[in-house]
């Protein structure tokens, strides 16, 4: 048992990194692709909420809005401010930054939420000629993303926090 | 305190543990890997990015933006991002297509809207009901690829990889032909009109049209194309005939080819040959002949009904045409002519030659000329013949004519004059108005009136006449009927003079019967005398005792 996390701060780091550079693809790849009789369409994550907001289904837009682009990149932003504190040695009380990294740890498991709904449209919707919905490769970005994120924020220790303050 | 130290001695002493060498930890493969398979997925799809391309259209009719894809032979190869107007008032589509799509953007090649289409021959794009309509185009063959590109408003027939051949048809008139209307060979179907355009001199219309692989072979150089759009309805001296090839062609247009049975360059013809698209079978399937004589000829008779391109028989067999007729003045004489230009065709005499005949076979100018001599010397004459007693059609009739005048044909002027005569149903015609002028002219109200008079007196005659009979009846028939009555008496006086039992009867049998016994008594005196002629002067001897 390690009474500290080792390497903590590198291996967020480099989490972080794979997670940013995958944030790109995961939100400009189609992240499904559902064929009907009129024809099939490739959805990207945002175009998915467009879809949603404009067939008026504004919480539900608002809800995948919120899992899937709002918690990612908050998250993404968040562990990019611990992570940058502590290589910067900021020496601000780190109760504040504390806060965030609980929050991040939180809600990190939320954001599958968007690959959750996916498999259960894969599974369900198989109607071979008259409807399918396939994953994209964005899918898998994404879900890379969440889990990089996810990884990120555990290996984070938040006692590098207080190490500035200490000395 | 020896052992502590030695122990202590024997302690290993302790090392500051060198500080550990900055070694990357293998965590950070993990941001490589993603680097690495983001790099990849960004080059995937820098790949696969092809060309954007603008294509022009009248209107926009079912395209969407990011929506309406475009599609070759059906593969997506890219979708609609804009649809933007066109400063001519159209719309102009961009699209952006794959990477593999690039080496089918030629100069020439074709772009259209799929939508569904219904028309005669077939339904097309029934799946773009649902799916909306897509944009298809064709590979061009140029070397020259292009990215601005001019939308058909008709999808074009895509004969791009199929096998068959190609072939130009010029005609007067496009009919009622589309593209896609068939091409028919012996009313099967084998290839299709692929495109149509108006010659830049407007003279005529050019048709491309293809045919599929196993019938290319039956287009020889020979064949002959012609419109076999709609109905063909006919009605000549022949009478009526109605023409169809097949009941899609009634709806849309459509082509037919034969090659002439009598053609002897029956080579394939290669692909892209022209040829020319006649108005209908007959006129494709017409000899072109090259003997032709000429004549004109004059008829008394009316020409109505008559036709340019209407037959001219030989004692009933189709010789020639009629080429063309109209009015003549006479200025020496002062009278309209009616002349009627005849083409003969030798050739075509040739062609009904019984098998096995002998023919005349001369073929020159002269020999020919003798032989049309010869025939006008034996009687021949031309007639205005009906063909047609319903339409009043007409024809000319080249028949021998019994007792013809005796005529030869002045061989030298340019059309040279075929002997006639009036006769057939016009002059019979002619024969029941002379009739009824004839009839006209008899003055039927005085005959009426004179008749009624006539009558009148016949009426007063015979009344006399009853009054005699009546006069007859009371004066005259009791006077008869007495005499009759002394007749009957003097009647039954001489019967029953001449009845068996009367005394005349039985006076005159005893009368007879005397007469016959003295006849006898006299043959006796008769005999006797012959054998004794001397016993006139000694008289009869005694009987000796």
């Amino acid at each position: 048992m390690h009474v500290r996390k080792p390497d903590s701060l590198a291996h967020t780091t480099a989490y972080l990194i794979a997670a940013a550079i995958l944030y790109i693809p995961a939100n400009l790849l189609p992240i499904m692709h559902t064929a009907t009789l009129v024809g099939g369409e490739d959805d990207t994550i945002l175009s998915g909420v467009i879809v949603l907001l404009k067939s008026g289904s504004w919480p539900l837009a608002a809800l995948v809005f919120f899992a899937s682009i709002m918690v990612p990149t908050l998250k993404l932003i968040a562990l990019a401010v611990l992570v940058l504190s502590i290589h910067r040695r900021w020496t601000s009380p780190p109760h504040g930054r504390l806060r965030l990294y609980r929050l991040v740890e939180f809600i990190g498991r939320w954001s599958l939420l968007d690959i959750y709904v996916l498999t259960l449209l894969v599974a369900l919707v198989q109607l071979h000629a008259l409807a399918t919905v396939e994953p994209r490769p964005g899918a898998l970005a994404f879900a890379a993303v969440v889990v990089l994120t996810l990884l990120s924020a555990r290996s984070f220790d938040p006692r590098l926090l207080w190490d500035p303050a200490s000395k | 305190m020896s052992e502590p130290d030695e122990h202590l001695a024997q302690l290993p002493e302790a090392q500051p543990a060198e500080p550990r060498r900055h070694r990357p930890a293998l965590v950070w493969l993990i941001p490589l890997i993603a680097a690495l398979l983001g790099g990849w997925i960004a080059l995937q799809s820098w790949l696969a990015k092809g060309p954007t391309i603008t294509v022009a259209f009248r209107t926009a009719d079912g395209i969407e933006p990011g929506k309406t894809l475009i599609r070759y032979k059906n593969v997506n190869v890219g979708s609609v991002t804009r649809v933007s107007f066109t400063k001519d008032g159209g719309v102009l589509v961009s699209a952006t297509l794959t990477h593999d799509a690039t080496q089918f953007l030629r100069e020439d090649s074709q772009f259209w809207v799929v939508r569904p289409r219904v028309s005669a021959g077939g339904v097309s794009g029934l799946s773009t009901l649902f799916s909306g309509a897509y944009i298809s185009f064709t590979a061009g063959r140029s070397d020259q690829s292009r990215r601005e590109f001019r939308g058909l408003e008709i999808p074009p027939v895509d004969t791009e990889g199929l096998p068959g051949h190609e072939y130009v048809l010029h005609a007067h008139d496009a009919g009622s032909l589309q593209v896609g209307s068939p091409v028919l060979f012996r009313r099967v179907k084998a290839g299709e009109v692929i495109a149509y355009r108006i010659d830049p001199d407007g003279s005529g219309v050019t048709l491309r049209i293809f045919i599929d692989s196993p019938y290319e072979r039956f287009v020889t150089t020979a064949v002959r194309f012609w419109h076999a759009s709609g109905i063909d309805l006919t009605l000549d001296a022949a009478g009526l005939r109605v023409q169809t090839q097949s009941a899609v062609t009634v709806l849309e247009g459509g082509l037919a080819f034969e090659t002439p049975p009598d053609s002897t360059l029956a080579s394939p013809a290669p692909g892209g040959t022209q040829f020319e698209l006649f108005n209908d079978r007959a006129s494709a399937m017409r000899h072109p002949y090259t003997e032709i004589q000429h004549y004109r000829v004059y008829f008394k008779e009316s020409l109505r009904g008559l036709s340019a391109g209407g037959p001219v028989d030989l004692h009933g067999i189709h010789v020639g045409e009629v080429s063309g007729f109209g009015i003549e003045y006479d200025q020496d004489e002062g009278i309209f002519r009616f002349p009627v230009d005849v083409d003969f065709y030798t050739e075509m005499l040739r062609e009904h030659y019984i098998a096995g005949a002998t023919r005349a076979n001369d073929t020159t100018k002269a020999g020919q000329r003798e032989i049309v001599d010869r025939l006008v010397a034996a009687g021949v004459r031309a007639r205005l013949k009906t063909g047609n007693l319903v339409t009043g059609q007409l024809y000319i009739d080249l028949d021998f004519v019994p007792h013809a005048a005796r005529t030869t044909i002045n061989w030298n002027t340019p059309r040279p004059q075929m002997p006639s005569v009036g006769g057939g149903l016009n002059s019979l015609a002619d024969k029941l108005g002379d009739i009824a002028t004839k009839l006209d002219q008899v003055p039927v109200d005085q005959i009426s009136v004179q008749l009624l008079k006539t009558l009148q007196e016949l009426q007063g005659t015979l009344r006399g006449t009853s009054a005699l009979v009546g006069h007859l009846n009371d004066d005259v028939t009791p006077q008869v009927t007495a005499a009759l009555g002394g007749a009957r008496q003097a009647l039954k006086a001489v019967e029953s003079t001449l009845s068996d039992a009367s005394p005349l009867q039985s006076d005159l049998r005893d009368t007879l019967k005397q007469l016959s016994r003295s006849a006898r008594t006299l043959a006796d005196l008769s005999d006797y005398l012959e054998q004794h002629p001397e016993s006139l002067i000694r008289g009869k001897p005694q009987e000796p005792k």
